[in-house]
């Protein structure tokens, strides 16, 4: 591995650079508070290109031409700019627009251009939402996946409060991809109850694409990818800064500080770096009327990043751990299918629970280990090497609550007393499954330019992983996978439309139980994106995508006990396959924003696991309903809606909705377990200095989530729960101590502590969701302003 | 290229020792002991009439665990209008020699119960022990039999998480046990 590295880092040190990304992402800021403008206009001239700042000051820009192109940017109260940017490299524009209040011809425009390297996750034409880390800052939840919730066409698949899994159009774990700094996240992503292991308080951006990803990511990238980027960390500018960052919530008695420093321009020197660390802990959760036994959880994570280098050649060391131990509610962890059944009819837990941070079984302990190195240099004029290594090992261990058959041995009584309590500690401190999983991955690219409009990537990718078990649940087996992918896909850019095209070639071995598989497959795209008028956008992709079986799926062969069903793999899956389409129409008139998608995806071998009910298995615990995987032919479908209306200069009204259906069309019957229908409708207030507080703002917003009837009657033990409605509330600004400009926010969900059930909640046959949950946030930053 | 030459190789050797690291760590689970797990893989139902000496011994084995071959289940036969003393053993089969696991379910008595279930009308079984709270645990039981029948019996040994939970009547959520025997009177 390390011979490789080497050659590739004398590459990346001796080559001269320039960049290709037809992509401009900037910041408005007042120039005199270099606060964020909301509502700026971009406009590209000489082209009908153009944005609008968000709440953020953020604008993006797609589909630029030519070297450099020059941007107006326009604000009620502020003076217009106009000012020339280089287009070439992935490159931020900070424009700071002078307030017409302040003497003309005094001011000269400052264009700050960053670092940042942007993910590239996503074709230009497919729909993207991107995260900035104030905004990331502003909705943070307990877990990394609260954060996405407000994405629309993104639902949350949750095992209480600790366990959050992401959906993008119905569609989660091993058919998402997620990656953090570049590289793909291995963990155990097959199980329901198995979320990301990644730390919300993370100095990042998150990109979510939704749609198949495969040309880009690979295998897998089925449903869409959610890119979690570390923060840009430049070189350009010498200084020291940091954030230090606590949340606050009332429902488990949750507290979690987290903060990050960086030094750029070390020893004067293009080095950067920066270091993070953060630590939470929760006690149990409460729904409105009761206490959630054993919810709690705790988590630590370090990360550190050091960049060298410019935009011509430069390379990034990025290192992160995540650690955590979180309780699996003590009442879902049943004997057998009978247990569940009284359990469900009963309603509630049959014991009482108090408070408390203890953790006891079941339970999980996570670590996450990552190191991701990547490197850029300029291979020749508009020719860019790309080269990225990542080493990552998931280990996770599960400790059941059964563990309690255990006698002494020995003949005298007293040894025999001792023994047996020696040996029930062992046993409950033994995992009942430990799994390590470690996976090493290599990708180098070229992008490329073709004359003046056309720009691509080609590249090659690798993985190996190997999975290691121990303890006596079989869910999945030892295994040895390895990977390889070759794709290239290129971008034509013409005044006012665009079209891209893709291809891409993966192969995956894997070895496990003595059988050795092959499975490969192609992915591939077609996406355009006209501009209709300059304030009507329409894009369009088409997408072929794919995954391997997963490994749980070929050889689970075990009780799950949290769902009490035995689960048997079928070690002859085919690969799983899918074509889809996706239209977006997107309208940005000054006052109003509408943005529409509507999508289907078709698949051939869709992996689901189905009931066999004359099977049923008889196991001395009593009877389990015996599931199998299986395949079919299916389709998922759906639309995101989402709008927002600005009344006055403060007042804006928005609105979000998803709707999702999924169909088996061998079986003619819906899809299990997909997102109910959602709608969230708010009003948003933005006052700009109130109470001496700036950029302040106050949200109020009800969200509706609809019974879901889409279901095969019986198919489950329990009918899917009623709809229900929520309150949310949100409040924040910045308070100014001093210069220090320190962020806060207060949100409460649920407002009104109404009892309720979600669908995608793994726990809503036992049990409400949590009730009333108040958040404080705070985020102090301190150091050399940015 | 503006990094000078003695820091391009300091990086160069810190992502060198970077990768060697991550390659040289263990892709082996720390943890391959199976555990101090006590499995059950085998019930016996012991019996014995009322004035007679004979014991009856019916098993309900699955020796492989859950999954994988179908438990091998003896039919219990009972002769009509007789009342039999009856005791549950349950073994760890999977250990040579056999364990006996039984004296741990009495031993926790309190935290320990076994609920009966018969598909025949004219059959009744009671337990016929206590834990120190004077609950049934029903590891020792009383089944009296009338007409000729056939059907199923069944038992569930029911864990409760602590003593204050049981109450002899309610069986818990979580089933250790759950059998069913064949089952002909005649």
């Amino acid at each position: 591995m390390t011979i490789p590295l080497s050659l590739l880092l004398s590459l990346l040190l001796s080559f001269p650079v320039v960049m290709v990304d037809p992509h401009l992402h900037g910041v408005v800021l007042d120039h005199s508070t270099h606060r964020p403008l909301q509502g700026a206009t971009v406009r590209v001239l000489g082209t009908r290109l153009g944005a609008i700042t968000d709440a953020g000051g953020e604008f993006h820009v797609h589909d630029l031409r030519g070297d450099s192109v020059t941007l107006e940017v326009s604000m009620v109260g502020f003076t217009t700019q106009r000012l020339r940017v280089p287009t070439r490299g992935e490159a931020d524009v900070v424009v700071d627009l002078l307030p017409q209040s302040m003497e003309q011809g005094v001011y000269v425009p400052t264009v700050t251009v960053i670092g940042h390297s942007s993910s590239t996750a996503a074709m230009p034409s497919q729909p993207t939402t991107v995260l900035s880390m104030e905004e990331l800052d502003a909705t943070r939840g307990s877990t990394f996946s609260d954060a996405l919730e407000n994405v629309t066409g993104v639902a949350v698949m949750r095992t209480g409060p600790s366990i959050a899994k992401p959906m993008i159009h119905g569609m989660s774990g091993t058919r998402l991809v997620l990656t953090q700094a570049g590289v793909a996240q291995e963990g155990q992503q097959w199980g329901e109850e198995h979320g990301p292991e990644i730390d919300p308080f993370l100095p990042a951006r998150v990109t979510i694409v939704k749609g198949a990803s495969g040309v880009r990511l690979g295998p897998n990238a089925m449903g869409g990818a959610i890119s979690v980027d570390p923060e840009p960390l430049t070189t350009l500018t010498s200084g020291w800064r940091g954030e230090a960052s606590s949340n606050l919530f009332s429902n488990a008695l949750h507290g979690a500080v987290g903060g990050w420093l960086e030094r750029t321009r070390l020893f004067d020197e293009d080095v950067s770096v920066r270091v993070h660390a953060s630590a939470r802990r929760a006690g149990d959760a409460s729904t409105p009327d009761e206490v959630l036994g054993n919810t709690g959880f705790s988590a630590w994570s370090g990360a550190a990043q050091l960049t060298a280098g410019d935009q011509d050649l430069g390379l990034s060391v990025y290192g992160s751990h995540f650690a955590t131990t979180l309780g699996i509610y003590a009442g879902s962890h049943l004997g057998n299918a009978a247990d569940l059944q009284r359990a469900i009819e009963r309603g509630r837990p049959s014991t009482t629970y108090d408070f408390t941070y203890a953790i006891g079984n079941p339970r999980q302990e996570i670590g996450h280990t990552l190191l991701s190195l990547q490197g850029h240099a300029t291979l020749a004029p508009q020719t860019r090497l790309k080269v990225s290594y990542g080493w990552q090992q998931n280990d996770r261990s599960e400790f059941d609550k059964h563990n309690a058959r255990i006698i002494g041995r020995g003949t005298d009584p007293v040894e025999r007393a001792r023994d047996s309590i020696a040996r029930l500690q062992r046993s409950l401190a033994t995992p009942a499954m430990n799994l390590l999983l470690t996976t090493y991955t290599a990708a180098a690219e070229v992008e490329h330019q073709l004359g003046s409009s056309i720009q691509g990537s080609a590249g090659v990718s690798g993985l190996r992983q190997v999975n290691d078990r121990s303890g006596r649940v079989f869910l999945v087996p030892d295994f040895l996978a390895l990977g390889a992918g070759a794709w290239l896909y290129e971008n034509y850019v013409a005044e006012d439309w665009s079209v891209n095209a893709g291809l891409r070639y993966d192969r995956r071995w894997l070895e496990a139980l003595q059988q050795q598989k092959i499975y490969e497959g192609v992915s591939g795209s077609v996406g355009a994106m006209v501009d209709v008028t300059s304030d009507l956008r329409v894009q369009g992709n088409l997408g072929l995508a794919w995954r391997p079986p997963a490994v749980n799926e070929l050889y689970s062969n075990d009780v799950h006990h949290g769902v009490a069903r035995f689960e048997i793999g079928d070690s002859l899956l085919q690969a799983e396959r899918s074509t889809g389409a996706d239209l977006t129409v997107r309208w940005a008139a000054p006052s109003v924003e509408i943005e529409a998608t509507a999508y289907g995806t078709w698949f051939s071998n869709y992996i689901f696991s189905v009931p066999d009910p004359d099977h049923p298995t008889i196991t001395i615990r009593g009877v389990f309903p015996t599931f199998r995987f299986r395949q079919t032919q299916a389709m998922i479908s759906g639309v995101d809606l989402s709008a927002t209306v600005s009344v006055t200069s403060e007042v804006s009204i928005y609105g979000k909705g998803a709707l999702v259906r999924g169909w088996d069309q061998v079986r003619a019957e819906p899809l299990f377990m997909m997102p109910a229908d959602r709608l969230r409708l708010g009003t948003h207030v933005h006052l700009d200095d109130v109470l001496g507080m700036h950029e302040s703002y106050v949200d109020v917003s009800v969200v509706g989530v609809r019974h879901q009837d889409q279901i095969v009657p019986g198919q489950d033990y329990v009918d899917p729960p009623p709809g229900y409605t929520l309150v949310d509330v949100a409040a924040g600004g910045i308070i100014l101590v001093q210069s220090t400009q320190i962020r806060w926010g207060v949100t409460v969900r649920n407002l009104l502590n109404t009892s309720y059930r979600d669908y995608l909640s793994r726990y809503r046959y036992f049990a409400d969701d949590p009730g009333r949950d108040i958040m404080i946030r705070f985020t102090v930053p301190f150091g050399d302003p940015p | 290229m503006k990094s000078s030459k003695s820091l391009k190789s300091c990086l160069a050797a810190g992502v060198v020792s970077v990768a060697l690291l991550s390659t040289s760590c263990s892709e082996s689970s720390h943890d391959h002991d199976h555990g101090e797990h006590d499995v059950v893989t085998t019930i016996t139902m012991v019996l014995v009439a009322e004035g007679s000496t004979d014991t009856l011994r019916y098993s309900w084995d699955d020796p492989d665990g859950a999954g994988g071959q179908p438990p091998s289940i003896d039919t219990i036969m009972l002769a009509a209008n007789t009342v039999y003393s009856a005791e549950i053993r349950i073994l760890n089969d999977t250990e040579v020699p056999a364990e006996d696991l039984t004296s741990t379910i009495v031993n926790e008595g309190d935290q320990h119960q076994f609920f009966f279930r018969t598909s025949i009308a004219d059959l009744a079984l009671v337990a016929a022990d206590q834990d120190v709270n004077g609950l049934p645990i029903g590891q020792r039981l009383r089944l009296t039999t009338g007409a000729a029948a056939t059907g199923t019996i069944g038992m569930d040994l029911s864990h409760y998480d602590s003593p204050a939970a049981k109450d002899g009547q309610t069986p818990s959520d979580e089933t250790d046990i759950s059998i069913d025997f064949p089952a002909v009177v005649n």
